[in-house]
């Protein structure tokens, strides 16, 4: 392979990885937005997702019933997570609740430790044909199911926000959360919906990706930092930032893994995170645009990496 | 209609509300006047829900209101337009119109269409900007929009707070049509509002609020009865 199909394959591999971190961004961007609470908990549902479809095929299930389901599990136990430990710490502070998620993101890693043990299990590809050449570089086909599940989440995202009802109540809520109150959209229930939606698609995105890496307990630990580095890379309560941020992190990623060391792979997100948070802390998409909540978050994640604020 | 007894709130350390109490009956238009931090927003925001009372009682058509969420009582009829509009600025001017309904929506889903239309002939204006984000109209059209979304939610009692504030004086008069309009339509309001010879006009009983508690409780005409009450609230052109 020469250096320029080498390129190629760098930005492949960036763009099926950035897809995933997109999606996680996405759905973090999205509760946050909601709810004012970032779900640092999300991976974990990547992994509940991954893992349930594969108990379910070894089962006897078959593929499209099992990561149905997979997925709707996944929105029963975010639910669950939302009413029992969201919902009841609703007046308290933004610190309270994050480590309200960072402790449900244990527990839950606990349990999938305990169900599923450290052994990885393989999930087949959705379909069964030879990785593609392009250019000089392979392209593994289930790379273009991560794709296209990036497109399509993204495209009815945006759908459901433009053209429905609910939706542009929910924008509204996004908003002008008291204005929302006062015309009589239920925040709890919108916190609900978050919950509930962005739980099953990290789920989503863990059935998809788990083909290309394996699901493991943990799978989803770096895969959930990673989509909370791609969306303060993409401007915190930006939708379209978290998709760039997502893509950009992806590719910056598999750049430093061909061309520095395979060592990169994950100290690559938290350099990242602290030249952003040094340098443009409101994001690419954020750029000149501050907010009572972003400055907050961005006061509280400067302090927590060391580098104070400003 | 709407029964205050011994109403109190406090805001952080502060007691904004002491013991108000008073009653709206249907179809009255009741104006709050006071100097700026007197009370009157708070009094609005706590019949919204949006600041929940430490003390006293809230009666609605017999129901108690104490201290539910804004989105409950919105469902109970009662619909504020806020101080500063509070619009969805993204939003189009027919989405936060169509978005004061949110309540009713599954319900009546049938009949919005026709509320839209009666609040576009309440405002013929916003008629050609139905499209148009909210954030792009000017201050009065914003304060059309803000009355239409509260006018949409169909309210049996309509909280309006300062809505003439920073507007120009032509607009304050149309503005000020508007709530003669709907006192005509025969909706019941509380209004607030600092320009005191306007909102006199329209109103059928006069609150005066001072440091969180009514001073005074009487008539538009009581008010320019009363020499120290036009001094205080009418200023120098009532004496005209």
């Amino acid at each position: 392979m020469g250096a320029e199909g080498q390129y190629i394959q760098y930005l492949i591999s960036g763009i099926t990885l950035g897809s995933i971190y997109a999606l996680i961004a996405l759905a973090l961007v999205v509760t946050f937005n909601i709810t004012g609470i970032f779900n640092l908990a999300i991976g974990e549902f990547v992994t509940i997702g991954a893992l349930s479809a594969v108990t379910l095929r070894a089962a006897g299930c078959p593929d499209v019933p099992a990561f149905v389901l997979a997925v709707l599990i996944a929105g029963v136990i975010a639910a669950t997570m939302e009413r029992t430990t969201i919902y009841p710490a609703r007046k308290a502070s933004v610190l309270t609740v994050i480590i309200i998620t960072i402790g449900v993101a244990i527990a839950l890693r606990g349990a999938a430790l305990l169900i599923w043990g450290t052994h990885p299990y393989p999930l087949p590809s959705f379909v069964d044909i030879p990785p593609l050449a392009l250019w000089g570089a392979v392209i593994i086909p289930q790379s273009l199911f991560v794709l296209a599940l990036a497109v399509v989440a993204v495209a009815l995202l945006f759908a459901f926000f433009d053209l429905t009802y609910v939706g542009k109540a929910v924008r509204a809520a996004m908003i002008n959360r008291n204005a929302a109150r006062l015309v009589g959209i239920n925040p709890a229930r919108l916190s609900l919906l978050a919950f509930v939606f962005t739980g099953m698609l990290a789920a989503l995105a863990g059935i998809f990706v788990a083909p290309i890496t394996t699901a493991t307990y943990d799978m989803g630990f770096m895969l959930g930092l990673k989509g909370f580095v791609a969306a303060i890379l993409g401007g915190v309560t930006n939708v379209k930032g978290a998709i760039i941020g997502g893509l950009l992190l992806g590719i910056i990623e598999a750049f430093a893994i061909g061309t520095l060391s395979s060592g990169m792979k994950d100290g690559i997100a938290m350099v990242v995170m602290i030249i952003v948070l040094l340098i443009c802390p409101t994001g690419i998409m954020g750029l000149g645009v501050s907010n009572k909540r972003t400055g907050s978050w961005i006061a509280w994640l400067r302090q927590s990496v060391g580098i104070g604020s400003r | 209609m709407l029964n205050v007894r011994n109403l109190s709130v406090r805001r952080g350390h502060i007691q904004a509300l002491v013991g108000v109490s008073f009653d709206v009956n249907d179809g009255e238009v009741v104006v709050i006047l006071g100097a700026n931090g007197a009370g009157k927003s708070t009094l609005l925001g706590c019949l919204a829900g949006l600041y929940p009372p430490v003390g006293g009682e809230i009666r609605f058509n017999g129901d108690e209101l104490g201290r539910l969420a804004p989105e409950r009582i919105v469902r109970k009829g009662i619909s504020l337009v806020p101080e500063n509009r509070e619009l969805f600025p993204a939003l189009s001017v027919r989405d936060n119109l169509m978005l004061g309904a949110f309540h009713r929506y599954r319900r009546e889903k049938a009949g919005l269409a026709d509320d839209l239309s009666r609040v576009l002939e309440l405002f013929p204006a916003l008629s050609v900007k139905l499209s148009r984000p909210a954030h792009t109209l000017s201050g009065g059209l914003q304060q059309m929009v803000a009355i239409g979304r509260a006018l949409m939610a169909s309210p049996r009692l309509l909280l309006m707070d300062e809505p003439s504030i920073g507007l120009a004086p032509l607009v304050v008069r149309e503005i000020m049509q508007t709530v003669r309009k709907l006192k005509e339509q025969g909706h019941t309001i509380i209004l607030v509002e600092q320009n005191a010879r306007a909102a006199l006009r329209v109103g059928d009983r006069v609150l005066i609020m001072e440091q969180g508690r009514v001073s005074f409780s009487g008539t538009p005409a009581e008010v320019a009865g009363s020499g120290s009450l036009q001094t205080a609230y009418l200023g120098r052109q009532a004496k005209k």
